[in-house]
């Protein structure tokens, strides 16, 4: 699918971006502007930039695209990707603004100082989050732009590459804040324009509902329909309007039905949803693993005080959640408008049609090229701003904690630190486009569940006890962020491997329930079995 | 006010018990979660919809008593 309107769309989203990006390049004279904005951006700002940077394709067009095809079972999802920044707020924002310097390694080492092996551990963790996290976004990046623009996947994959490199090589996180806040405008104005248009052709959020109780979940239809009765009701998708698509939705819903009455509505859950251990687990690794996100912790250090963090992210809460909001309630209606379409592409075989494609289609259908341009440029900012936010985490974590304080000790000129710092956000953006390439075709988008499992059970637990906890140790900081590393990535490796238990212990869709529990107990275990508590002090000054 | 972590954990619990209630009502008890109140709300809808001004109330209380 090839649209002008869309490609000059996303055209313009990439020059802006490269436009701040320059402007920031200009002002970055040290290496604190570099590594944290100088400290100067205004909280709104943050707001806003740590809204597309969480908001990535898979939330900009996954999570509608997934209530759209298998219903009520994925509105969790949002639900819990957004509840946890309730931790974020309460326990880290401020916190972490109060105590860090560049990495979250510093939060850590403000308490024990000269913890280089406390260092290395959270530079290790940082670059597998980051690595883990930012792989899927290329390979989605590259799966996308060749669906929406019909490019060739691996020119997608080295263009959005290649820009995001710039941008970090550019201004490291000034740049990436202030291209984000642009970013997240075009996204966030995108889905609320979708939502809106949608709320007008049914008549109200009540009629979407309403109409989605007369409609299967789309997955679900899939083994009632055949290719043949799909596609006498597909709707062509360069002549869509609202009505046709759903009237001839509707009609295909109801011979649906009629095979099997007691089939599940759109609205309702039962046939995607998963048990309740495995519910438990992802809900604890989603709620704790969001806190534990090194591109989500580092923008705290961009603001000038501590409470311009909390207010910061309290924005973020505000903006996430009207997003998710909005994003819930496209999916019911696309699910519903566009349910025969959906089927549709199901029963022929274009399943990644059929997942990413329906906020895109639904621009097409409620707005013309305009809205299907301005919703494919949604796309691609929630694409370059989390590909951007992970990349600088990566990037400040190994020049600062790697070469500046563990290789060069604290040696390093601020010059020195500039150059390694741009020449690293070249190495990780090369990588980054390498293993788009290489991956390609592969469904690896469990690293990402890989990566809030290891952020909750590596970051979460340890900077919770740090930052609460007087009896904390040195040594219980390092057991409990590498018995929280290894415990995670021991039951993602059995889950990738197809293992179903270890002995009588189930392995679950996320290492959660056992790695965050583990990663407690070694954290007080080792702490009552040891002395150094740290800096006298430390944790007085902060909540004083 | 809001500044140790019996004040902070005042706060926290009851909004995990909410969001690992909602986590358990979809994983456990989904006929529950699939019975409609009116027209196409149903239940796990409902409370899929009230996370957000639950949400939204315990950031700004926690704001309030933060200043």
């Amino acid at each position: 699918m090839f649209s002008v309107v869309a490609l000059i769309m996303i055209i313009i989203v990439a020059l802006v971006t490269m436009g701040i990006a320059w402007w920031s390049y200009k002002r970055v004279r040290s290496i604190q502007d570099f590594y944290a904005a100088g400290r100067s951006v205004p909280w709104i700002l943050i707001a806003w930039a740590l809204t597309s940077n969480y908001l990535s394709a898979a939330s900009f067009l996954g999570v509608a695209g997934g209530i759209s095809n298998f219903g009520l079972d994925r509105v969790w999802d949002p639900i819990g990707y957004f509840a946890g920044w309730v931790l974020v707020l309460i326990v880290a924002a401020e916190y972490v603004r109060k105590v860090g310097k560049f990495t979250v390694a510093d939060i850590l080492n403000e308490r024990f100082k000269g913890a280089q092996e406390l260092r290395a551990l959270a530079m290790i963790a940082t670059v597998i989050i980051s690595t883990f996290y930012m792989i899927p976004q290329m390979i989605g990046a590259g799966s996308l732009m060749s669906l929406l623009l019909n490019w060739p996947y691996p020119v997608a994959v080295v263009v959005i590459g290649a820009l995001v490199v710039l941008v970090v090589m550019l201004g490291g996180i000034r740049s990436t804040v202030y291209s984000q806040v642009f970013q997240a405008l075009v996204l966030w104005t995108a889905m609320l324009l979708i939502f809106i248009a949608y709320l007008i052709a049914f008549g109200g959020p009540g009629a979407i509902l309403d109409k989605a109780y007369e409609v299967p979940p789309p997955a679900l239809a899939t083994k009632y329909v055949n290719e043949q009765l799909a596609k006498q009701y597909m709707p062509d998708i360069n002549t869509i309007n609202f009505h046709m698509a759903l009237q001839k939705s509707l009609e295909l819903a109801k011979i649906t039905l009629e095979k099997d009455p007691e089939l599940i509505r759109l609205v309702q859950p039962g046939a995607f949803a998963r048990d309740v251990w495995n519910q438990l687990s992802l809900a604890l690794g989603i709620i704790l693993g969001t806190m534990g996100l090194p591109h989500i912790l580092i923008y705290f250090y961009t603001v000038p005080k501590p409470e311009d963090a909390r207010k910061g992210t309290i924005g973020a809460i505000f903006n996430i959640g009207g997003f998710y909001l909005f994003s819930i309630f496209v999916g019911f209606a696309a699910g519903t408008a566009l349910f025969s379409l959906i089927v549709g592409w199901l029963a022929t075989g274009y399943t990644p049609w059929a997942k990413n494609m329906p906020v895109v289609m639904s621009g097409k259908m409620l707005g013309g090229e305009l809205l299907m341009g301005l919703a494919a440029a949604g796309a691609f900012a929630a694409i370059l701003s989390t590909v951007g936010g992970l990349m600088v985490a990566a990037t400040n974590s190994v020049a600062h904690d790697l070469y500046a304080n563990i290789i060069r000790k604290g040696k390093a000129s601020e010059e020195e630190q500039l150059l390694v710092a741009r020449i690293v956000a070249a190495i990780v953006g090369t990588i980054a486009i390498i293993g788009g390439l290489l991956l390609k075709g592969f469904d690896v988008s469990y690293l990402v569940v890989l990566a809030f499992g290891i952020a909750a059970s590596s970051f979460a637990t340890t900077l919770i006890m740090n930052l609460w906890w007087k009896r904390f140790t040195r040594a219980g900081a390092i057991a409990s962020m590498l018995v929280g590393l290894v415990v995670a990535v021991l039951f993602v490796l059995l889950r990738l491997g197809g293992v179903k238990a270890l002995g009588p212990i189930p392995v679950l869709v996320q290492p959660a329930l056992y790695s965050v529990p583990a990663s407690f107990a070694a954290g007080i275990i080792v702490s009552y079995l040891t002395k150094d508590t740290g800096e006298e002090g430390f944790l007085e000054s902060i909540h004083a | 006010m809001a500044r140790n972590g019996k004040d902070v954990l005042k706060l926290i619990v009851p909004y995990l018990v909410v969001y690992f209630g909602m986590a358990i009502l979809f994983g456990a008890f989904k006929d529950i979660a699939g019975t409609p109140i009116a027209g196409g709300l149903t239940v796990g809808l409902a409370y899929a919809l009230l996370m957000f001004p639950i949400t939204w109330g315990t950031v700004l209380l926690y704001n309030y008593l933060r200043r």
